[in-house]
């Protein structure tokens, strides 16, 4: 390209700011800058605000379940490890009921080993008073109990003191 | 408003009063808008654009670095959105009405390559139309520096910091799209 015609369209080029035309922003753009700004602004607060909420939340719910992990292990290896062990022949069916299930008849049910039924359970240190219940019907005291106590209907619960068996 | 006036209202909004950014807006939005303009020539897209640059600006306000001035520094913010909106958009260049650009009336150019027969150009519409048809259907880095050096009279040192891009690759980019307009317009 010679010298001239590379002046020539450098002189074009730089005649464009006068081919140009102005152009100005629409009255309305402030605006609707500003109400993006002010909308992204609360939708931002809104965000951090639950990131913040959502965080402390987690960190409660993660403090919560060490906390009740600890308390759970802790309590666990205070219990006393009990075996209840009932000789009965026939019985289709037995559980044990006491102060510690709320005499539920239902919870506690002993396993079949022959003819020896068998439960073992983690218990609290404590006093409690106790049955077997065989086939869901027929209350039944622990003749091997080293105590019992008349229950007030005409029978006799057992009571199971840990401490004797520590 | 000058530079020290700008750092006060980023203080002042980065410090929480939002509504100082007003200022700024009101400020600059006519030069980003018709810069804008240049890339895209229509006036929606100009004015999406422009908004989502000031918008995008608010957001990284803590981010500017008061060594660029604060218009090429929303420059940088507008060009790059441009182009990216444009990409998506699968923008043809040819396909830009470049008569929106142009002012209505002829322009009078005095070309002064011979300084004893100074020669007078009337530009018509078709003439301006075919020189800003060829800088719109330049590769878009040499369209880029192109509208930026000539419409927007920046100098070669500003666009390399707007583009961050080193010095050379500007001077070499505007040297090769004047070579091509130059072939395109018929003047090799």
């Amino acid at each position: 390209m010679s010298s001239s015609k590379e002046n020539r369209i450098l002189e074009e080029l730089e005649s464009l700011p006068l081919l140009i035309k102005r152009q100005s922003a629409p009255e309305v753009l402030a605006e609707k800058i500003m109400d993006s700004i002010s909308i992204k602004e609360t939708a931002f607060v809104a965000e951090r605000f639950s990131f913040f909420v959502l965080k402390w939340a987690l960190v409660v719910v993660v403090f919560w379940v060490i906390g009740i992990s600890l308390f759970l292990k802790f309590n666990d290896e205070k219990k006393i490890t009990v075996k209840f062990v009932l000789d009965r022949q026939g019985a289709r069916d037995i559980s044990l009921a006491g102060d510690f299930n709320g005499w539920d008849t239902n919870k506690n049910k002993l396993v079949r080993q022959g003819n020896t039924w068998v439960l073992e359970m983690k218990l609290n240190p404590g006093r409690y008073q106790y049955m077997f219940v065989l086939n869901g019907t027929d209350w039944v005291s622990d003749d091997k109990a080293k105590e019992t106590i008349d229950d007030g209907f005409g029978r006799t619960n057992a009571i199971l003191d840990t401490a004797t068996i520590i | 408003m000058n530079e020290q006036q700008v750092k006060e209202c980023i203080t002042s909004i980065i410090s929480g009063n939002t509504d100082s950014y007003r200022f700024l807006v009101e400020e600059y939005k006519d030069s980003v808008y018709n810069l804008v303009f240049k890339f895209c020539g229509n006036f929606s897209d100009a004015e999406d654009i422009t908004s989502e640059a000031f918008v995008r600006a608010y957001k990284n306000l803590h981010s500017y670095k008061p060594g660029m001035s604060f218009r090429n520094w929303l420059f940088s913010i507008a060009v790059n959105l441009a182009r990216d909106i444009l990409r998506k958009k699968k923008f043809k260049p040819g396909s830009l009405d470049v008569t929106m650009l142009l002012e209505e009336s002829d322009v009078n150019i005095q070309f002064s390559d011979d300084a004893d027969n100074p020669e007078e150009i009337v530009f018509n519409k078709e003439e301006k139309s075919a020189l800003l048809g060829a800088i719109h259907a330049l590769p878009e880095k040499y369209r880029v520096v192109i509208i930026l050096r000539y419409m927007e009279n920046m100098s070669f040192d500003e666009i390399s910091v707007l583009l961050q891009k080193p010095l050379n690759s500007i001077k070499t980019w505007v040297s090769r799209a004047q070579k091509i307009l130059s072939k395109k317009l018929g003047k090799v």
